[in-house]
């Protein structure tokens, strides 16, 4: 099983990431021994800083072989050319072609994968107009697992409907990969189990959710799903309630007021949502301003919590919003 | 009889290469035109639509005509291999290889390659400065160009034709 992962991990690496990066730092990833690659989440390009990969939790430096270096003196080196080359390769040779991209700081590579760039800010108006003197970037490797929602979808379905639902989770506990296949599960529905999909429109601020390239969802989140790619939230949600007579509404990490006040219109519009938030549990969350509105509120019907107790993507507990009561089996 | 013919050859290849050589001066004034017109339409690919440059050049390629379509093929294909560092060093190369089936002078293909170092690898606002210093600069070759025309086409012609007449006579 985790053979297979690896080769498909590897074919992922070299036809859709390795291509446009510095390709003596292509050469170093592939060298990498493969229990590594196969955890591989990030990758991280920093110049005049050792080249270093994110496993997990943890982060390893690689040498210039691709060995795991005793210290940081053994440890490959980003040299400028690296940064130019990466540039290049990720524009495509065309840097005028990211500048909308480059004014976010990142860019969506095929795949789904978010590039994400550091550098040095041209500031006009208050806005960032460009970003120059690239010294950094981050390739986060997307990983869509299919049925990461099987075992909570029980608790959030109703008859040809849902509860609204709310995940609350730490950072890199799962909670965009879980979020991801509720939409896709939701929105396709499920023949063979009688469930009937519902029509889902995502605003995907941050590309995460369904990584689109070039306007092509590069995960799977269900065949009825609209997408609103690289889309302020707030705004976002607006336009979707009245432009896509959606029956679920999802997007990622809410926590402004003006992600609030666009709950509360969808929900006027009898619409559902399904979103997620930062946090570790419910008194954490409660803590926030407008947020915790929504909780005492009763608007989400059903609260999971995530953790990575045992792993990412551990579900603590699934809560009744209503009652605040556990219903976890 | 077969110093008729002798005679025949020697004028008919001797005009042939003052025509080649006469020729090429022609060459020169449409080859820059087509180059002006071919880098226009790469400019509105790149401003307007922010078309990657790979496909930019390709996309030129299909609607202009020969060398130019050739070279910005070459320059498109280069930069899908991604084996260059930018696309002015994959731009340079196919310079370099259709040298031979260029007919611009060693100042315009200059011109060239300094401009090549520029493309994309700055924002949209610069690279139309550099576009438009590029046809400015083009544009006065063409002069240039269409000057040397002028002196030299008809004159290569007719010493082609003239020297093959003496060469013959010397020879009757």
């Amino acid at each position: 099983m985790d053979g297979m992962r690896g080769n498909k991990i590897v074919k992922v690496l070299k036809d859709e990431i390795l291509t446009s990066i510095s390709p003596r730092i292509g050469e170093i990833i592939m060298s990498a021994p493969i229990e590594y690659i196969n955890k591989l989440e990030e990758i991280r390009i920093r110049l005049g800083k050792p080249l270093m990969i994110n496993c997990g939790r943890s982060d390893y430096m690689l040498s210039p072989k691709g060995r795991i270096p005793g210290s940081i003196k053994d440890a490959y080196i980003v040299s400028k050319d690296d940064c130019e080359r990466t540039i290049q390769l990720l524009s495509n040779y065309s840097v005028y072609s990211l500048e909308e991209e480059l004014k976010c700081g990142y860019i969506t590579l095929q795949g789904g994968h978010r590039v994400g760039i550091a550098g040095k800010g041209i500031i006009e108006g208050g806005k960032i107009k460009a970003l120059k003197n690239i010294s950094g970037f981050n390739i986060r490797i997307a990983r869509q697992v299919i049925g990461a929602a099987d075992s909570v979808m029980k608790y959030i379905m109703k008859k040809d409907d849902i509860y609204n639902t709310i995940i609350i989770s730490p950072p890199q506990c799962g909670k965009t990969t879980l979020l991801r296949d509720m939409i896709r599960q939701i929105s396709s529905g499920n023949e063979k189990a009688g469930i009937k999909g519902l029509k889902v429109s995502l605003v995907d601020e941050r590309s995460e959710v369904a990584g689109c390239y070039l306007g092509i969802p590069q995960n799977d989140v269900g065949i009825r799903t609209d997408i609103l790619d690289a889309c302020p939230k707030s705004a976002g949600l607006i336009m979707m309630i009245r432009s896509m007579s959606p029956q679920v509404l999802a997007t990622d990490e809410i926590g402004s007021i003006d992600d609030i006040k666009a709950i509360y219109e969808a929900m006027n519009a009898g619409i559902r949502m399904v979103t997620t938030i930062h946090g570790d549990g419910i008194d954490d969350v409660l803590k926030r301003p407008y947020i915790d509105d929504v909780i005492k509120n009763r608007i989400f019907e059903r609260i999971i919590i995530l953790s990575s107790k045992h792993g990412p993507g551990t579900i603590e507990d699934v809560i009744d919003g209503r009652d605040l009561k556990s219903i976890i089996d | 009889m077969i110093k008729l013919i002798g005679c025949l050859f020697i004028i008919l290849s001797s005009s042939g290469l003052g025509y080649i050589l006469g020729g090429r001066f022609g060459k020169r004034v449409r080859e820059i035109k087509l180059l002006m017109a071919s880098f226009q339409m790469l400019e509105n690919e790149i401003i307007y639509s922010s078309t990657p440059l790979p496909e930019a050049f390709e996309s030129v390629s299909k609607k202009i005509g020969y060398p130019v379509n050739a070279l910005f093929k070459r320059t498109g294909d280069y930069l899908n291999q991604r084996l260059y560092t930018t696309a002015g060093d994959a731009f340079k190369k196919s310079l370099g290889d259709m040298e031979d089936m260029l007919s611009i002078a060693r100042e315009d293909m200059e011109i060239l390659v300094n401009f090549g170092h520029t493309l994309g690898s700055s924002d949209t606002k610069s690279q139309e400065k550099n576009f438009k210093m590029l046809l400015s600069q083009l544009d006065i070759q063409e002069g240039k160009a269409h000057d040397a025309q002028n002196k030299n086409e008809k004159m290569y012609k007719n010493l082609g034709f003239l020297s093959g007449l003496a060469i013959a006579i010397i020879f009757i």
